[in-house]
């Protein structure tokens, strides 16, 4: 049980906010985009934690502020017993080869100007971890062959190589130092299906085989459930519901992860044709001027259809926190019931 | 000419026949589409579903003759038997609208950000009725938008693209579309830039306008949930062709392309609890320059025989109106649609290089990544196997670390 | 699911009528070709790249190996050829008032010249290259600082600068002294040029991988950067030479410039000449023409570059 054993990453009271500058001469900061506000989740060793939500939601937001890549502007990050927040570059240097990230954009992420050599061997050079030209060829041709590609072709620069094939090449530079934790930022939402699969499989391989702790971070739940040990749901900047992946997919409390997974249409026709769907209105609001109280009532199908005025107005004023719903659930909302919705 | 005059009542409402573009780049001619067929019947929707690369958005934009006048198109469209392809843009444009009209993927882009969305939907109205009073004009604007679902539309029509939201924009986009009444609706990924929630939104709304108009629909997309979702036929397109084409049912339950049974297989299932792999399929698609003989799914097929290399196959009637491209689609159809029958999950890994499918000399192989055993594929390297150790031997300066 | 590569192909609808270009380009790549021989095989097949080209090499020729071939030097008087027409004896392009020969003149003045660029380019590539990689790549107030200044030296128009430093150093009036002091004030635009490509090269992902690896400043700027910037600096390189070889020109005409015996410059010719364009045309336009054809083959030079380098900007040929 996740409950008994320690953390390998911790984070409470994540706050990440972008000051929005007025306009004129002097530019004077008149708000802020709340774009992680107040967020705690534990990854525990060889887990999977899939954090999902929809665009704007602050989850890559999240990984990065993990990452002090931008910095969080509030929380706590606790890996491994130490804190990360407000560590300085320097400081952070030597604690990067124990936590790495994977980016979305197979496209972006890889330096266009730099053969694949070069891009896998950066790690172990910018860490000096080996200074023998014929040893980091040897590393190098055992990571890409890891993540298999063939060896033969790291003199060959990212434009040559297919989207599965770059994102290879992103994971293994991000396993070159062999890192015990690596925030996986939505890994194959930019594949193809019939490529996404064989990416995800290297994941899973790779986590058994290396003993990695992953944040998945995605907004396609059927990944998620498919790769995840567990799901921590985001709305606005903040957990709304965390739960092992089948409680969370087959016993949702929340109404928005409800209304999240009826939306997703299954590649089954006679299924997708019958369910009952549960269709939120409107669009997220923005992060710069959430809404009071309970941050998913002006989208909410339960604040809308089913709560009288008295009990509306708890929604309005008091923020739910995240409670228990059953085994290592929780989630919050004053009104959780578990819904069927797959 | 009007669009009446030429048109035959009789005649399917769209018809693509052998519709071929090339474009002619630095590197040689593109043949992105090669020979696609299709019909569409009144009041049916038809999906489109591929990858990138497939050709399938070029199509529509072939049909709608809105491609790059350096594109090369060959074949025939017709609406209601009436010639499309080689039509002056004059003459096109009275087609584009009233006749088809397109809904885009980018709502930001295929709305005009300096007018008002009312002033965008009265333009298109009066293009196509010119007698058309401007407050008769309006009056219908606000019911457009109404029908999409937008609140407070009489005052809505007064906002300007930028103020609404990217749902509420393809939300206008759909109004648009549906402003003459059009009786084939063209959809280009309409809901691939949306949240899924606003996804859901949107497909409701566009079922309503099908509905309401009784207009046809070609629903163009990469995601095989949302075909399951509203389409009556589904066609599958894999390196510019049609590789597939049948009822949604007989698509998704009874698929007798291996491609399309590999697509299905490499899908993660949201409502499956179960945590088996997925069956990725191996490779990558093949480019469109130079093409050589052959099936183009072959080097990636796990049914591949020495007979798929000589000639493409053509669409085989497999029943019920279900065509499918392969030589061999009676074993596809044992697989009763389970993937993992077929493929090989441990072949399967995306490494085929970029464009060079004829180059299987294995310059470009396969190291399998997978699971222990099964020596498959064109490996050029023994793996490292599990339980040997770490994959990455530490170096003593790193045990310590640990 | 595929969004990001179903934009890519959605691409193409955005523009109809567009050339084919970055989406597409993605989709349907065909050989495998390193970036580097991309664009070689490109700036190869620009017509008027290579033209450019030939013209250039053709005139370093003409001022580097011609005088060791033609023999006769632009320093030696002929009191007996004083301002002799193009084709006399001796003189293929005639002779100036006190019987120097033009051709030789010309020989030296486009060497002179193009050793003023270069001198220029080796100056002001590296300042530009440095304030703007600092701004960029720091911002906040160091970029303040940096590009203020910048804007202040800008607003001054720089050959006013130039003349207002010229006179004061008299000594500078050498090949060598003009091509610095081009140098030290021709780099303020590439500052910015290299400033704003930073701005958006340091958001890139890859970036912000080098950053998660712990990468420093300095590898970032080096390994990262500027080799993404190096299409706009090779751009800035060309067109900068043409503009020096003309502010070289016009700063010598205004009679700040190469000055002195037996210096010669192009602009120093020119400058010469045009006090007898009624009476002997031929020592105003041979010069002019040969300023001319070297600053048009610098730019032509400078579009196949650019075109080479930004694929968007291809046109397709149907």
């Amino acid at each position: 049980m996740t409950s008994t054993r320690e953390p390998i990453l911790s984070v409470r009271g994540l706050e990440k906010h972008f000051p929005i500058k007025g306009g004129g001469l002097i530019k004077r900061t008149v708000g802020a985009v709340r774009a992680v506000d107040g967020l705690d989740l534990d990854l525990y060793p060889g887990e999977v934690l899939g954090l999902v939500g929809e665009s704007g939601c602050g989850k890559s937001t999240t990984g990065r502020a993990i990452l002090n890549l931008q910095p969080a502007t509030g929380g706590s990050v606790v890996f491994q017993g130490r804190e990360l927040v407000g560590l300085d570059r320097k400081a952070m240097r030597p604690l990067r080869r124990d936590i790495q990230i994977v980016f979305q954009d197979p496209y972006a992420s890889l330096n266009p100007r730099l053969p694949v050599f070069d891009i896998v061997a950066e790690p172990l050079i910018i860490h000096g971890l080996t200074t023998d030209q014929a040893e980091l060829r040897e590393r190098v041709r055992t990571l890409v062959e890891t993540v298999g590609l063939n060896p033969e072709h790291t003199n060959r620069y990212p434009a040559e190589f297919s989207g599965g094939q770059r994102q290879r090449i992103g994971i293994a530079r991000a396993l070159a130092l062999e890192p015990k934790v690596l925030v996986l930022d939505e890994p194959v939402s930019a594949l193809d299906v019939s490529i996404q699969a064989g990416v995800i499989n290297l994941l899973e391989d790779l986590k058994e085989r290396l003993g990695l702790s992953y944040l998945f971070i995605a907004h396609d739940l059927s990944v998620v459930r498919h790769i995840s040990d567990r799901v921590a749901v985001m709305y606005l900047g903040k957990i709304i519901e965390v739960a092992p992946r089948d409680e969370l997919f087959d016993r949702p409390t929340h109404p928005y992860t409800q209304a999240l997974l009826s939306a997703i249409p299954l590649p089954d026709p006679r299924l997708e044709r019958n369910r009952q769907r549960i269709i939120i209105t409107g669009d997220v609001p923005s992060p710069a001027n959430p809404p009071s109280g309970c941050r998913f009532r002006t989208r909410c199908q339960k604040f809308a259809g089913e709560l009288s005025d008295t009990q509306r107005e708890k929604c309005m004023t008091v923020e739910p926190p995240l409670e228990p719903r059953g085994p290592e659930h929780r989630s919050a909302c004053h009104y959780a019931e578990a819904r069927t919705i797959l | 000419m009007s669009i009446t005059t030429n048109t035959d009542p009789t005649a399917p409402l769209l018809s693509v026949e052998d519709l071929n573009v090339r474009f002619p780049t630095e590197d040689g001619l593109v043949h992105a589409v090669r020979g696609v067929d299709y019909t569409l019947r009144s009041g049916e929707v038809l999906g489109i579903v591929g990858e990138s690369g497939s050709g399938k958005s070029v199509t529509s934009l072939a049909v709608m003759g809105l491609l790059p006048a350096s594109a090369r198109v060959s074949g025939s469209v017709k609406y209601r038997g009436q010639e499309l392809l080689g039509q002056r843009d004059r003459a096109m444009s009275r087609v584009r609208g009233k006749g088809v009209s397109m809904i885009f993927q980018d709502p930001m882009t295929s709305l005009d950000p300096v007018y008002r969305v009312g002033y965008q939907i009265e333009e298109t109205l009066r293009v196509h009725d010119r007698t058309l009073s401007s407050q008769a004009a309006r009056a219908r604007a606000v019911d457009l938008l109404t029908m999409v679902g937008i609140p407070n539309a009489a005052e809505r029509v007064r906002s300007y693209p930028h103020e609404f939201s990217g749902g509420m924009r393809q939300r206008v986009v759909i109004a648009i579309a549906m402003a003459n009444q059009p009786d084939v609706i063209i959809a280009d990924e309409p809901t691939t830039a949306l949240d899924v929630t606003v996804q859901a939104q949107i497909l409701e709304v566009l079922q309503t306008a099908l509905s309401e108009t009784g207009a046809a629909m070609v629903l163009i997309t990469h995601d095989l949930g949302v075909v399951a979702g509203i389409a009556d036929r589904v066609l599958v397109m894999y390196a510019g062709r049609p590789v597939e084409v049948g009822g949604v049912e007989d698509i998704y339950y009874e698929p007798r392309m291996p491609y399309t049974l590999g697509l299905l297989g490499s899908l993660p299932r949201l409502d499956s609890s179960t945590k088996q792999r997925l069956t990725p399929i191996k490779g990558a698609p093949p480019s469109v320059v130079n093409m050589p003989p052959g099936c183009p799914f072959a080097p990636r097929c796990p049914l591949h025989v020495a007979e798929c290399d000589t000639t493409e196959p053509a669409l085989l009637d497999v029943g019920r109106g279900h065509t499918a491209a392969c030589i061999r689609t009676d074993e596809v159809g044992r697989a009763h649609g389970e993937a993992a029958a077929l493929f090989d999950e441990t072949a399967a890994d995306d490494d085929a290089p970029r464009g060079g499918r004829a180059d299987a000399s294995g310059t470009v192989g396969t190291t399998d990544t997978g699971a222990p055993g099964d020596p498959v594929g064109e490996r050029t390297d023994p793996t490292p196997q599990p339980g040997t150790g770490s994959l990455l031997d530490p170096t003593p300066e790193e045990a310590d670390r640990r | 699911m595929a969004t990001t590569q179903a934009a890519a192909e959605a691409a193409v609808p955005a523009e109809p009528g567009a050339p084919v270009g970055g989406g597409v380009d993605r989709e349907f790549t065909v050989k495998a070709r390193s970036q580097r021989q991309q664009i070689l095989r490109r700036f190869l097949r620009n017509k008027v790249g290579m033209t450019g080209l030939v013209i250039f090499v053709l005139l370093l020729v003409f001022g580097f190996l011609g005088p060791l071939v033609y023999g006769t030097q632009y320093s030696t008087l002929n009191s007996s050829a004083q301002s002799v027409p193009p084709g006399s004896p001796g003189y293929p392009l005639g002779s100036d008032e006190i019987g120097r020969d033009l051709l030789a003149g010309l020989m030296q003045g486009v060497q002179r010249s193009l050793f003023i660029v270069v001198l220029f380019v080796v100056i002001a590539l590296p300042l530009g290259l440095l304030v703007g990689a600092l701004a960029g790549y720091f911002g906040r107030w160091v970029d303040s600082v940096l590009m203020r200044f910048v804007d202040l030296v800008l607003t001054v128009p720089l050959l006013v600068v130039l003349i207002v430093v010229a006179s004061n150093f008299p000594s500078s009036r050498t090949p060598l002294g003009v091509g610095i002091i081009l140098g030290l004030f021709g780099w303020l635009d590439l500052a910015r040029i290299v400033r704003s490509q930073f701005l958006s090269l340091r958001e890139k992902e890859y970036v912000e991988a080098a950053h998660a690896l712990g990468a420093s400043n300095v590898r970032i700027i080096f390994k990262h950067l500027i080799p993404n910037a190096l299409g706009s600096l090779i751009v800035w390189t060309t067109l900068a030479a043409a503009t020096a070889i003309i502010l070289e020109a016009s700063l010598t005409y205004l009679g700040f410039g190469v000055n002195g015996a037996n210096q010669t410059s192009l602009g120093r010719l020119v400058s010469d000449g045009v006090q007898a364009t009624t009476t002997r045309p031929w020592l105003f336009y041979f010069p002019g023409i040969t300023l001319l054809i070297i600053v048009l083959s610098i730019n032509l030079i400078g579009d196949g570059i650019r075109d080479a380098f930004d694929p968007s900007n291809r046109r397709v040929r149907a």
